[in-house]
């Protein structure tokens, strides 16, 4: 009956070419599609923890709603000790955050300063990376910062020029430190280039009389790894959520750290889906209103079927052997395309630059790539290639069952 | 026990505002072996009632039964899978599924009986060939003439080896030449396999071979004269 199915399928070429390539087009589409919004989540998230510091964080409590100055970790390189310890922990890193106010000869600019260890990689950002003018970490001065350009700018201050940070200290006093311009940076984006300021983790711990303690211990962990899991366990380590309370640590992940981004991906995905779901649906009609057209054309035929001794599930059976066929085949072609479109878009890429006037913000986080490529996530081309079978066959339901329930004699103008 | 047995069937249909009786209180019996003819002009309820003794159609009074089997009171599956095994038909047109070649044609109620491959082809075979259409067993029926279908029907209705073949108007777009040839060969099949010919047909030439031969008018059976010339009824 397979062979049957199959012929019929051809019998009407330019039909049944149409239709598989309608709906192998919109499946291909839908994995590119799939594709592009993983690798853009994928981003999203990278962008969210570089922006937070890391997949997990360690605080003093309560300073990641305050962002105060004044709440600190105490015993710093105790507790990295105990985080390392952690299977799935890759690195810790002590940072100093520090909101003020950055003054010039002529201007002042509120700036973030973080205090970073001198290794690299220890911000996440790779701040060397991003230097234009001057040298960083490595610096002639005693004091370095490195300033995004816009700060620059604003200050209208050169290399080796000196500035003022005015910042609330850990006592509560205002207090005032002394830096020399190290190195001038680009980080891609405006308003980090406008807020960024750098310099080395003593310094700035000197400068503000901070002693040993830091504002954040920025964790990454392994590829894969469950950031909910991974920061019970670095609670664990530290003691235990009432030790972790009781020494003033807050540990969050990334996601309870920006749940704007979580919400964000989140609804960028919902949306995906809504959309494949409209379109798919579409595509149904378009199935379902073609596979009643061939019912129809062959009445007399199924008439002769049923007076052959086909009975009315045999008979729905044949319709619907030819709507798998038509899936598979249109599956087949649709993953060949989409499998494409996702190895090409992964080589080349999409420069999004020229759509979005060079930067990206979503969810108060800034997008350093803008470049979006493919990432293939197999469970979701499942999911995608399960639907499309289901929505075929679940098309061919009605025409199959009308073909079924189809009265032999009068199917065969058997009536005189 | 006679193989078909028709008592009192009525069947009544509506054309819009209007009810046909296209019968009226049938009743006939077949018996097995028979070579017969239900005649009569068009609109005289002969395809209905081939319509009824086939399960294609229910009487709206009445009974029939095949073989001992009441086929009247059947539902649309039970329907089918009887015609399946007890019953072979030969249409007057449509009568092959277009996509599939001859053999495949006469092969394909044997095949939704789940006879072998093996044993299918040793039917189907020599059957072809015995009407004439060695070499052709490859050939879609839009390749065929309608000569040639018909007989690909035969072989279809034949090779399952049904106790009972109906066939309505089987010659009715055939040459009178290609008509008496099928015939001839439906009549020898007949006799080589005993099996059970009724055909519905206003043919001269399946008349004239029929050995009984019922005529219908308005629904109703007007005569029924066998081979001897004995009115039956």
């Amino acid at each position: 009956m397979w062979k049957l199915a199959w012929r019929n399928l051809w019998r009407n070429r330019t039909r049944t070419l149409i239709l598989v390539s309608a709906v192998a087009l919109t499946y291909g589409m839908a994995l590119v599609w799939i594709g592009m919004s993983d690798e853009i989540h994928g981003d999203m998230a990278e962008a969210a923890v570089k922006t937070a510091g890391g997949s997990v964080l360690i605080h003093g409590d309560g300073y990641w709603d305050t962002r105060s100055n004044e709440m600190l970790v105490e015993q710093p390189a105790e507790v990295s000790e105990a985080v390392q310890s952690v299977d799935g922990v890759e690195s810790v890193t002590q940072r100093v955050l520090l909101q003020g106010l950055l003054n010039s000869a002529r201007n002042s600019n509120p700036v973030q300063l973080t205090g970073l260890p001198p290794e690299k990689g220890a911000s996440i950002h790779d701040v060397e990376d991003w230097v234009v003018e001057g040298s960083w970490p490595d610096s002639p001065h005693d004091a370095p910062i490195a300033l995004g350009k816009g700060i620059v700018e604003s200050l209208e201050i050169q290399l080796g020029d000196k500035v003022v940070m005015t910042a609330t200290a850990p006592d509560g006093e205002l207090t005032r430190a002394l830096f020399r311009l190290g190195a001038i940076l680009d980080t891609g984006s405006k308003s980090l280039n406008e807020s960024a300021a750098y310099t080395s983790l003593d310094v700035a711990q000197k400068v503000m009389g901070l002693g040993d303690r830091v504002t954040q211990l920025g964790i990454t962990i392994e590829d894969g790894l469950d950031e909910a899991k991974m920061a019970e366990d670095i609670r664990a380590a530290i003691g235990d959520q009432s030790k972790a309370e009781r020494e003033g640590l807050e540990v969050l992940t990334w996601q309870t750290a920006m749940p704007e981004m979580v919400g964000a991906i989140e609804l960028d995905d919902a949306m995906m889906y809504v959309y494949l779901i409209v379109i798919f649906l579409i595509v149904t009609f378009a199935i379902a209103n073609t596979f009643m057209m061939s019912v129809m054309e062959r009445v007399r035929e199924f008439g002769l079927f049923n007076a052959l001794g086909l009975n009315d599930r045999r008979i729905a059976v044949m319709v619907l052997e030819e709507t798998i066929l038509l899936a598979a085949l249109a599956i087949v072609s649709g993953f060949v395309l989409g499998f494409s479109g996702h190895l090409i878009i992964q080589q080349v890429g999409i420069d999004m630059a020229a759509f979005t006037g060079g930067e990206m913000e979503m969810a108060g986080v800034q997008l350093m790539d803008m470049t979006i490529t493919s990432e293939l996530n197999p469970g979701k081309w499942l999911m995608a290639t399960g639907f499309v079978f289901v929505v075929i066959v679940l098309s061919a339901l009605y025409p199959a069952w009308k073909a079924s329930r189809l009265a032999p004699a009068e199917a065969m103008e058997f009536y005189e | 026990m006679s193989l078909i047995e028709v008592s009192g069937v009525e069947r009544t249909y509506r054309q819009g505002e209007v009810e046909v009786h296209a019968l009226r209180g049938v009743d006939v019996t077949v018996e097995g072996g028979e070579f017969s003819a239900l005649a009569g002009p068009s609109g005289s309820g002969k395809t209905t009632l081939l319509n009824m003794i086939g399960g294609l159609d229910s009487p709206t009074a009445g009974t029939v039964d095949v073989n001992g089997s009441r086929i009247s009171d059947m539902d649309r599956s039970k329907a089918a899978d009887y015609r399946l095994h007890h019953i072979g038909f030969i249409f007057q047109a449509y009568n092959l599924v277009p996509v599939l070649s001859a053999y495949e044609n006469a092969e394909f109620v044997m095949m939704l009986q789940g006879v072998p491959k093996a044993e299918r082809r040793e039917r189907v075979v020599p059957m072809l060939r015995e009407v004439g259409l060695e070499g052709m067993i490859d050939r879609k029926p839009s390749e065929l003439s309608g000569g040639q279908q018909q007989r690909v029907a035969i072989v279809r209705a034949l090779a399952s080896r049904p106790k009972l073949i109906l066939a309505d108007e089987p010659t009715a777009n055939l040459d009178s030449e290609t008509s008496a040839d099928l015939l001839d060969l439906m009549l020898e099949l007949n006799q080589e396999y005993g099996t059970t010919f009724l055909f519905s047909s206003h043919d001269e030439l399946v008349l004239e071979r029929a050995r009984r031969v019922v005529r219908l008018r308005s629904g109703q059976i007007e005569s029924d004269q066998r081979d001897s010339d004995e009115q039956v009824a």
